[in-house]
């Protein structure tokens, strides 16, 4: 988190995303699930606005996966009341209050690990040296994080290399091969990758000395701490909105 | 043939390359310049990976964004980091590629040609730098009719692997000219071209050695 100065503590925003993704996996009510869902949109502006066009485009392309999610639903749900029906079929709502959930829970994950896209590593050891957490499991998580970005990144290269060779991917057969080898390669250089910066860590003897001071440790200010107050009224209200009778 | 009318580039919080360059590129090129001067970047420009600021690239008189991929059936584009060139987990996988784009022999004979015979199903990730460039310039012998955009070809190269390059690089330039190299390996490089061109600040300064 270099740029700017945070708003919180790298504890603190850890501790939104877990809270937010739990209670989106906890809960099946809609309205609960889009509560969430606003609370993360703000959340993101809030925490990482710099990242928000980046997320939302990322959440676009969920829309083709929730769409044939609703698709499957509507199509072998067969149970409990009918909201529509034409000829021999129809829409049940238990497929289509299901496949909302679904799609609900998907937005919110994915727009939740935005709100901690820009933690690097030292921030991660921040967090989880204020839980007294070990820092190997901090770089576990931010080398993960990194991760996806770093698959996606790869992807897009090596489709970039084999169109500049002048090749044309036409035809089913070729398309297969070049997805077939692209795939194979992505997975061999992360995983070479891997190994490679398990080398660089104990070439710089990552936890080889003992105990040792941390750079820029901070603890919780009152801010945070007005916040897991706020967290806590947030879910008192989602609860109370959870078991409030409905027709 | 490419032509460069007002070029302008910068990237993210930057400062500006090329401001308003403008030039013609007819024939073998050796690009020349200190590190950091942007010759990496106009090749990628010129490759249409990166895109302008202001100004406008043609080649053939055609505009690089309208000319989209059928660009890359014209020209072929080498990056100065050998494995950002290199697709698969092997060798054999690499040519197999090209082998979608050119007609090429079978892949030993290709492999045999540059002198990577022996490592056919190695995996690139464990080469060596040298190995992995003469592999990102494995095809080079089928591809003298395209148009050469090269960065930097020569290193990581031993002293045998360069004179064969280099050779080939001569008669590539023998029957088609038209390539821009950059390499700092300019005495080596020189009597091949046709010009050298400088660049310093943005622009650039034409040395012609015909």
């Amino acid at each position: 988190m270099n740029e700017s100065k945070p708003l919180l503590h790298p504890f603190s925003l850890i501790f939104i995303v877990i809270w937010l993704t739990s209670l989106a996996l906890l809960y099946e009510d809609l309205l609960v699930l889009s509560s969430l869902l606003i609370i993360c949109i703000l959340q993101l502006f809030l925490h990482n606005p710099g990242a928000v066009s980046r997320i939302l485009r990322r959440v676009l392309y969920l829309i083709p996966l929730i769409l044939s999610i609703f698709f499957f639903q509507i199509l072998f749900r067969k149970q409990g009341p009918v909201l529509f029906e034409l000829g021999g079929f129809g829409i049940h709502l238990p497929a289509v209050t299901l496949s909302a959930a679904v799609g609900l829970r998907l937005m919110i994950i994915v727009l939740a690990a935005g709100i901690i896209f820009k933690l690097d590593f030292p921030d991660f050891r921040n967090a989880f040296g204020l839980i007294r957490l070990p820092e190997e499991l901090a770089f576990m998580v931010s080398f993960v994080l990194g991760f996806l970005p770093m698959v996606s990144e790869s992807f897009a290269h090596l489709q970039s290399v084999i169109q500049r060779r002048g090749v044309e991917s036409r035809g089913f057969k070729v398309r297969i091969r070049i997805f077939k080898l692209i795939v194979g390669t992505v997975l061999a250089n992360s995983l070479a990758k891997t190994s490679e910066q398990a080398i660089n860590l104990e070439l710089r003897g990552f936890r080889s000395q003992g105990k040792h001071s941390i750079y820029q440790a901070s603890g919780l200010r009152m801010l945070d701490w007005s916040w897991y107050l706020a967290i806590a009224g947030l879910s008192v209200i989602l609860y109370w909105i959870s078991i409030f009778p409905r027709k | 043939m490419y032509r460069i009318d007002g070029l302008a580039f910068s990237y993210k919080q930057s400062r500006e390359l090329f401001a308003g360059l403008s030039i013609r590129q007819q024939g073998a090129i050796l690009l020349c310049g200190e590190n950091g001067c942007g010759k990496s970047t106009l090749l990628k420009l010129l490759a249409g990976l990166l895109h302008p600021l202001a100004g406008r690239i043609s080649y053939d008189s055609q505009d690089l964004e309208q000319l989209g991929s059928k660009l890359y059936r014209q020209i072929f584009y080498l990056e100065q980091d050998a494995e950002q060139n290199l697709v698969g987990i092997t060798p054999k996988d690499d040519i197999g590629i090209w082998k979608l784009a050119l007609r090429l022999p079978d892949t030993l004979d290709v492999l045999s040609e540059i002198g990577l015979g022996y490592c056919s199903e190695q995996q690139i990730s464990l080469m060596s730098q040298g190995e992995k460039k003469l592999l990102a310039l494995g095809a080079t012998p089928w591809l003298m009719d395209r148009l050469w955009l090269l960065d930097e070809p020569l290193s990581g190269l031993d002293k045998d692997k360069k004179a064969w390059f280099i050779e080939l690089l001569r008669a590539k330039i023998a029957r088609n000219p038209d390539c821009i190299v950059c390499s700092h390996e300019r005495e080596l490089l020189i009597p091949l071209f046709d010009e050298i061109w400088h660049l310093e600040n943005g622009r650039i300064a034409i040395q012609s050695l015909k």
